[in-house]
């Protein structure tokens, strides 16, 4: 992967008073957050506390109620899912978002042939494979391979377009304690080479290992936002989220 | 010998039906020539279900109303028209069911109906264009010129022309049957491209193709227009061969019998398609001239089966087996 060039000093993405309702159901309410580029920021929050539902409006799986989002200064808020993508953005979804009936090179061959050469592509499978530790799988039906399998072929379908801003939802769910080990590694080396990466996750060894700012969802709002040590050592947040032990 | 070992099933058995297509006329009767014909045009219909709901996920039970539409424009153009422009009544019939479809599509995929009532939507599309054309009956029902005919169809259509050659028995018959493999191979083809792949990918997940940049609305409501156009070309043809058109051409019975000829041989797997349409059709033929009624529940009670034993088809399943088996004598040896 080549290193991406970078200015820190740059917004990469702004959700703006961001709204969701579902019926009668507030999901998420007036949620406002700043990212930069080349930023590795986790939101983190107990279960229904509107996580994965700002994901998906970033991506464009859900349409926003109210609010803006701007992606790279550009307006997105109302773009499709597809046009979004384009763009530069991706996402490793909560629960693998693969093609299971189908093998692991075919899974990624999808996922990058929007982006890369139809001359390319082979070799550009290959590499994927090879970074995230999957080539001595062979090219499996992707509903044999394991949990922790499927994450990294999400993560390396999700790499595909090269995108300048990647979304993991909780990439570490599941897996053992090596297997974290190494989506840890994989996570801060992707940042180290200037990818963006908001990530959400509920292992907060996992989350305190790689992660440099933290903002806290809670009902539906930001509740707090800061430096890692900070957030994780505010008594509002231990009680909310991490429990009074 | 390492390439035959390297063949699969369904290689060889596409070479042993190409070959049986090519040689059937030597050795048979220009009666049997002409049954098998019509076996073949039975192909189009299959084949637009292969791509509609095998390749893309999008289960139709409207694909014989796209057919009715390419056999009774192909009989409209062509029997007001001089015979020479059957051509033109071909293409017309063809492209004219490839924009109902599309139409239809647009209305369907941009509208982000889901799967369930896409299959309502096109079962309640065949059984409005049936109901309405048996009821066309009256003088006053007449396109270009010509009476439609309500229940009793249209008949004596012109066959298909190319200059002043006029396309029946044998000659008719290599033409069906090189349109059909042309769109076989066509379709082969397909499943290693990468608009091939893009269709794979919304079948299996709609949601996580939009979200690798696929536009997953377009990409269906044109391949539900292609799937149009290939079953409109197989009505065209019927018409052309039969010489008559009526509504029940377009029924959703119709439709069905190629949902079920599709899933039995493994919805995905185009050569399994094009073995059992014919397979199907010859034994319904059989059963028929013999005075059995029973074909249908013959066929019903095999898709039960294969449903319960076989989900991917009995004949892709059969492809995969021999492919082990063989697979498994190799690695032995």
């Amino acid at each position: 992967m080549e290193k991406k060039i970078i200015n820190p000093q740059k917004d990469i993405l702004v959700l703006d008073k961001v709204s969701k309702q579902f019926g009668g159901i507030q999901a998420v309410e007036d949620f406002s957050m700043t990212m930069k580029e080349g930023e590795l920021r986790c939101l983190i929050g107990p279960n229904g506390a509107g996580k994965t539902t700002v994901f998906k409006m970033v991506m464009g799986v859900y349409m926003a109620s109210s609010g803006r989002i701007l992606f790279k200064g550009e307006d997105i808020t109302s773009l499709k899912a597809s046009k979004r993508a384009r763009k530069g953005m991706s996402i490793k979804m909560q629960v693998p978002g693969v093609y299971e009936e189908m093998t692991l090179r075919e899974n990624i061959r999808i996922a990058a042939e929007n982006y890369v050469p139809k001359k390319d592509l082979e070799t550009e499978i290959d590499r994927l494979i090879e970074l995230v530790h999957i080539k001595d799988l062979g090219n499996p039906l992707v509903k044999n391979m394991s949990h922790g399998q499927q994450q990294w072929l999400e993560i390396a379908m999700a790499l595909a377009s090269n995108p300048d801003l990647l979304l993991l939802d909780e990439p570490a769910a599941g897996l053992g304690p090596e297997e974290t080990d190494f989506t840890a590694e994989l996570v801060t080396e992707l940042n180290n080479q200037g990818l963006s990466i908001l990530f959400i996750e509920h292992d907060m060894n996992f989350v305190k290992k790689i992660a440099n700012d933290v903002t806290v969802m809670y009902y539906g709002k930001k509740f707090v936002e800061g430096p890692i040590d900070e957030v994780v050592n505010n008594p509002e947040v231990i009680r909310i989220y991490l429990g009074n032990s | 010998m390492k390439k035959i070992r390297e063949l699969c099933t369904e290689n060889l058995v596409a070479i042993a039906m190409l070959l049986f297509t090519v040689l059937f006329p030597v050795f048979n009767s220009a009666y049997k020539v002409d049954q098998f014909t019509g076996f073949y045009i039975t192909c189009f219909l299959s084949f637009s279900i292969v791509l509609i709901w095998g390749y893309t996920g999008i289960f139709s039970f409207g694909q014989a109303a796209f057919y009715g539409i390419g056999a009774y424009t192909y009989a409209i153009v062509s029997l007001c028209s001089d015979k020479n422009l059957t051509i033109v009544a071909a293409l017309a019939g063809t492209l004219i069911a490839g924009l109902a479809a599309t139409l239809l599509g647009y209305f369907i995929f941009y509208g982000g109906v889901d799967e369930i009532f896409t299959g309502i939507i096109t079962l309640c599309v065949s059984i409005i264009l049936e109901t309405f054309i048996v009821q066309t009956s009256g003088p006053e029902y007449k396109i270009l010129g010509v009476w439609i005919g309500g229940y009793n169809g249209l008949n004596s259509i012109p066959k298909l022309r190319i200059g002043n050659f006029t396309l029946t028995n044998v000659a008719l018959y290599f033409f069906v049957a090189a349109v059909v493999f042309a769109i076989y191979f066509a379709f082969r083809y397909m499943t290693h491209s990468n608009i091939g792949y893009a269709l794979f990918g919304i079948r299996e997940s709609k949601t996580r193709s939009e979200l690798f940049g696929f536009k997953t609305a377009k990409l269906q409501t044109l391949t539900f227009g292609v799937s149009g156009a290939i079953a409109g070309l197989g009505g065209v043809l019927f018409s052309a061969w039969s010489g008559y058109v009526v509504p029940s051409t377009l029924s959703v019975g119709n439709s069905t019998i190629a949902v079920v000829m599709v899933a039995l041989a493994g919805r995905k797997n185009i050569t399994g398609a094009l073995v059992m349409t014919v397979i199907y059709s010859f034994i319904t033929q059989k059963l028929a001239a013999s005075g059995n009624v029973f074909s249908d529940v013959i066929l019903g009670i095999g898709l039960v089966l294969i449903v319960m034993f076989m989900p991917d088809g009995l004949l892709e399943e059969l492809f995969k087996r021999v492919d082990f088996f063989f697979k498994k004598r190799v690695a032995k040896a």
